[in-house]
């Protein structure tokens, strides 16, 4: 029999793949019967042809397979039907639920406090308009930090020949803290400086007045919305005139606009911003020598390629300025530095961004560390769910809906925990900003429910996908003989999630006791010198010969030990490579310096120890031309007696007379650095009066009456000088507190899983203890049965946890360069501390477990 | 009053559905229709309609035996559903009396 022709094969396989299942058949028919009579009808060639169309013409969408699959199960009913068996378990094994939920609330509470600061500070200076164009010029300095200031004669150099720059403002070197005087009452405020483009350039709301023209006349100022409530009760005082004091010098200004009180946002904060020409005027000499005294803020204009820009700075600099060989000035983004404030070589290395970074890593680890416990104990209780699963498989559940299911299950969970953290997170947020030390700003928009929903359901996915892969992929027949067991391998796998628990927790352990001996050494190292009860204030409006009469004066004042002024800041400030030489000194060598004017007695007031030689003293007649220098100093010049010798600086040559023990200025983060002190010429820019720690605050009293005698125009703003030691610490104290509490939330959690995980271990097992009880084991025997399962992967946490945290610590450590050494105790103390808290949670369920009456788990089989 | 009005294509089919009776498949239907109005039916828009009418509650169908023509596959009868046919003979009753209700005069006029 001859084959009759068939209709073309592709087209054939083109339909029964596009259309729906449930036509499928009918409609194939159908075209078989129409080819097969067209065939005879037609003639085969045509009745292909006519299949071709007929196939073609099917293809429409009342036809064609639905796009989300055959089966249209209601999906509304569904998701109902598994919150239901999701709610129904949840009361069924409440311990389970308890503790998960616990574990995430807790997981989520940390993790929302660390998003919304993380978010405030991404979001710090992005307020302002265009803030991506927005730039600073800073400069190298000394090879690794950045110099931020620049020269404002370079800057205005860079304003004429690069078109690209839209705006320029220049500043001073910094905030400076001034008096305004009104009415002569003086207020003690932050002040900035700024060209005529200050508020064109940034941002900053203003209340009244036009940003165009604030700044533009000589000795304008602008003031903020709170200041001018304190200082006039009302905002309505454009044209009203200030005197501005500081130091010597004395300025009348115009109010000329307020602007509201600046966002918290804002990496800036200042009471008032003055017209640059007062600074202009005042350091007039320097800047124009070029001195590197003041900021510059850019607004580049749209699209300009920063590179680019740089580059063309390069060349300006090499061009002008071919004697400096040093890096020249280049642009930073201005919102940028908040976060990038450490830069090596021109790029940006680390800084707070170091610290945000560890506030995201340890939040997704405790999330983490909560997961897990859900993951741990839905696999755990696996072996009771099995049924359940068998027979919905029977039914026909298929493996896609049973893992709906039990994700449904677990972000219902984390969306139940999400919600509860909400509330807490509100309840104690002014807590958690006390505890930081800092405000931050919250601003609820969209991304931020967006944020909020993504970290929920990532927990409740991440959580709830090992389970529902591991759980819906048994095998029915298995289940319902009763023949499946849980493998080596998931138990392996559960191990292993302890041991990463555990070991997370291990490594916060020594983290926090690290950081806290650390700390401590900190505080505790002897600085080389005496920085307690030492207070310290600046001079405004005194001039040498009263600082001198005050001085005197002061030592009198009961519970004052001594009396002195230094140029600068008791602790680290002025750096300069100035020209220092002496004798035999290579020439290529290029070290910086600290060094500054000191009067007589400082260095006996600070307890500086000497070593060779002595201090400044009035026997000597003038001693303009004399130095001491430190330890270092003297190991750098290399000689073992450097009395005598010259060290000059500048042009100027001073003779040793003595050689302090080192003492750490600066943090000790930092090497000592070499340091020299030159005698000031009666007039200092701070004083510092060190007092007896007896009567503190009557000693305190009785030096403000006499500084207002001396002073009566300017309060007397004092700081303890030990509590400016603790300000450089700052970043290091946020570390602390925060692995301090990471740990105290992470250990709990961990423990709350093990505690969960012994509980099921030891109800799954309590018939196999029976009948080892009833066989006569002892109590003994009994626990090391069933604690067996644990200390292998506490153990095994602990030797990973240690090494981890080895290397993360001794990173840590290796940023100071005085610090302890990591003791083998810090180990061992958390180690055993991780060990009592596991033991103890465990023993407490095995003790339920070997004291029940055998019979009662017995006796139903 | 019916809420959904049918098309003049889908009225021919549920004629041809009613015409057919019990054998009403879709090539036999599209068979009926190209033999009684001459008019060329595509397999694909008449599968539309007849779904589509089923959707709606016009039809009813099943599924014959399976015979060893048309590669073994079976076929889809439809049929009318009792309710339906009533609407049809409303429908076609009422068409009648608009019918009748021309003047002769009209008619013969065209």
């Amino acid at each position: 029999m001859k084959l009759s022709p068939k209709p073309p094969k592709l087209l054939l396989s083109f339909f029964r793949w596009f259309c729906h299942p449930d036509y499928l058949e009918d409609l194939e028919g159908d075209l078989f019967e129409r080819f097969d009579q067209n065939l005879h009808d037609k003639g085969k060639n045509k009745a292909k042809w006519l299949f071709t169309l007929n196939v073609l013409q099917l293809f429409r969408p009342s036809l064609i397979k639905p796009l989300e699959g055959i089966k249209k199960l209601n999906p509304l009913g569904m998701l109902n039907h598994n919150l239901k068996v999701s709610i129904r378990n949840f009361k069924r094994y409440q311990t389970s639920f308890l503790i998960n939920l616990i574990g995430l609330v807790v997981g989520l509470v940390a993790s929302l406090f660390i998003y919304l600061w993380v978010n405030h500070e991404m979001r710090m200076d992005t307020f302002h308009e265009d803030s991506g164009q927005l730039y600073r010029l800073v400069s190298d300095a000394a090879g690794n930090e950045t110099l931020l200031n620049s020269s404002p004669r370079f800057a205005g150099q860079l304003r004429s020949e690069i078109p690209e720059i839209q705006l320029m403002v220049n500043s001073s070197w910094g905030q400076l803290e001034s008096i305004l005087v009104l009415n002569r009452e003086a207020y003690s405020l932050k002040g900035e400086f700024g060209s005529k483009d200050f508020f064109k350039l940034f941002s900053y709301p203003l209340l009244t007045g036009n940003a165009e023209s604030l700044l533009v006349q000589p000795n304008s100022i602008v003031i903020s919305e709170s200041t001018a409530i304190k200082l006039f009760n009302s905002t309505d005082v454009i044209g009203q005139t200030l005197e501005w004091r500081w130091y010597s010098a004395v300025e009348k200004v115009t109010i000329t606009g307020i602007y509201r009180d600046l966002p918290l946002t804002s990496s800036s904060q200042f009471d008032y911003v003055l017209s640059f020409n007062i600074f202009e005027q005042r350091f007039k000499e320097r800047i124009e020598r070029g001195n590197r005294n003041g900021r510059t803020f850019i607004k580049l204009a749209k699209g300009t390629s920063v590179e680019q820009v740089n580059a063309k700075i390069f060349e300006i600099s090499r061009r002008d300025y071919p004697e400096n060989t040093s890096r020249p000035p280049f642009l930073i983004g201005y919102s940028d530095y908040y976060l990038h404030n450490l830069y090596e070589n021109g790029r940006p290395n680390g800084g707070r961004i170091a610290l945000v970074q560890l506030f995201i890593a340890i939040g997704v680890l405790i999330i983490l560390i909560a997961c897990i416990n859900f993951m741990n104990l839905s696999t755990a209780r696996a072996a009771l769910r099995t049924k359940e699963i068998g027979v919905r498989k029977v039914i026909g559940a298929h493996r896609r809906s049973l893992i709906y299911q039990y994700l449904t299950e677990s972000c219902t969970l984390s969306f139940l925990a999400g919600i509860i953290a909400i509330v807490f997170v509100a309840l104690l947020f002014p807590y958690f900003q006390q505890l930081i030390g800092q405000k931050i700003s919250v601003e609820p928009d969209l991304n931020m429910i967006f944020v909020f929903l993504g970290i929920v359901s990532i927990t409740g996915i991440v959580a709830g996908s090992y389970p529902a892969l591991y759980l819906s992929g048994f095998n029915p027949l298995l289940i319902l003989k009763g023949k499946l067991t849980t493998s080596n391998k998931d138990q392996w796998l559960r191990q292993g999630l302890v041991v990463f628990q555990f070991g997370a927790s291990l490594v916060l352990i020594i983290s926090v006791l690290v950081v806290y001996h650390q700390m401590k050494y900190v505080q505790n190292k002897s600085l080389g010198y005496k920085s307690d009860n030492i207070l310290n204030f600046e001079t405004v409006g005194m001039n040498a010969q009263k600082q001198q009469a005050f001085l005197s004066e002061v030592k009198n004042v009961p519970g004052v030990v001594k009396a002195s002024g230094i140029s600068h800041a008791l602790f680290g400030a002025q750096k300069s490579s100035a020209n220092i030489t002496w004798e035999g000194k290579d020439p290529e060598q290029d070290i910086w310096f600290e060094w500054g004017y000191v009067d007589y007695d400082m260095l006996e007031l600070l307890k500086i120890k000497l070593d060779k030689g002595r201090f400044f003293s009035r026997e000597f007649g003038n001693e303009n031309a004399k130095v001491v220098i430190n330890k270092t100093t003297q190991k750098l010049i290399g000689v073992d007696n450097p009395i005598g010798l010259k060290l000059s600086v500048g042009d100027s040559s001073y003779e040793i007379i003595g050689v302090m023990s080192d003492f750490h200025f600066q943090s000790l983060h930092e090497q000592i650095k070499p340091t020299f002190f030159l005698l000031n010429n009666g007039w200092s820019m701070k004083l510092a009066i060190s007092i007896t720690a007896q009567n503190r605050h009557q000693c305190i009293q009785y030096i403000e009456e006499m500084y207002k005698k001396f002073n009566p125009e300017n309060s007397f703003d004092y700081s303890f000088h030990d509590q400016e030691v603790q300000e450089r610490y700052k970043n290091d104290e946020k570390v602390a507190t925060l692995s301090k509490y990471a740990s105290t939330l992470a250990i709990p959690i961990s423990c709350l899983g093990l505690f969960g995980l012994v509980s099921f271990v030891a109800e799954r097992r309590s018939k196999e203890m029976s009948i080892r009880k009833v066989l006569g084991a002892s109590p003994s025997s009994l626990i090391g049965a069933l604690s067996k399962d644990f200390t292998l992967p506490l153990s095994l946490s602990t030797i990973i946890g240690s090494l981890i945290s080895i290397y993360l610590m001794s990173n840590w450590l290796a940023g100071f360069a005085y610090r302890i050494e990591l003791e083998w105790w810090f180990f061992a103390f958390s180690i055993v501390l991780l060990f009592l808290f596991a033991l103890l949670i465990s023993t407490v369920q095995i003790i339920k477990t070997i004291t029940t009456n055998p019979i009662d788990s017995i006796r139903d089989e | 009053m019916e809420k959904y009005h049918l098309g003049e294509f889908e009225k021919v089919v549920m004629l041809t559905v009613a015409i057919l009776h019990r054998e009403a498949y879709g090539i036999a239907i599209i068979n009926e229709m190209e033999k009684r109005l001459n008019r060329k039916v595509s397999i694909g828009s008449l599968q539309t309609v007849l779904r589509r009418l089923e959707k709606k509650g016009y039809l009813e169908s099943e599924l014959g035996e399976a015979t060893k023509e048309r590669g073994g596959k079976r076929k889809r009868f439809f049929s009318f559903t009792i309710h339906r046919k009533r609407v049809l003979e409303e429908t076609k009753e009422q068409r009648l009396n608009l019918w009748q209700a021309i003047p002769k005069i009209a008619l013969h006029k065209a």
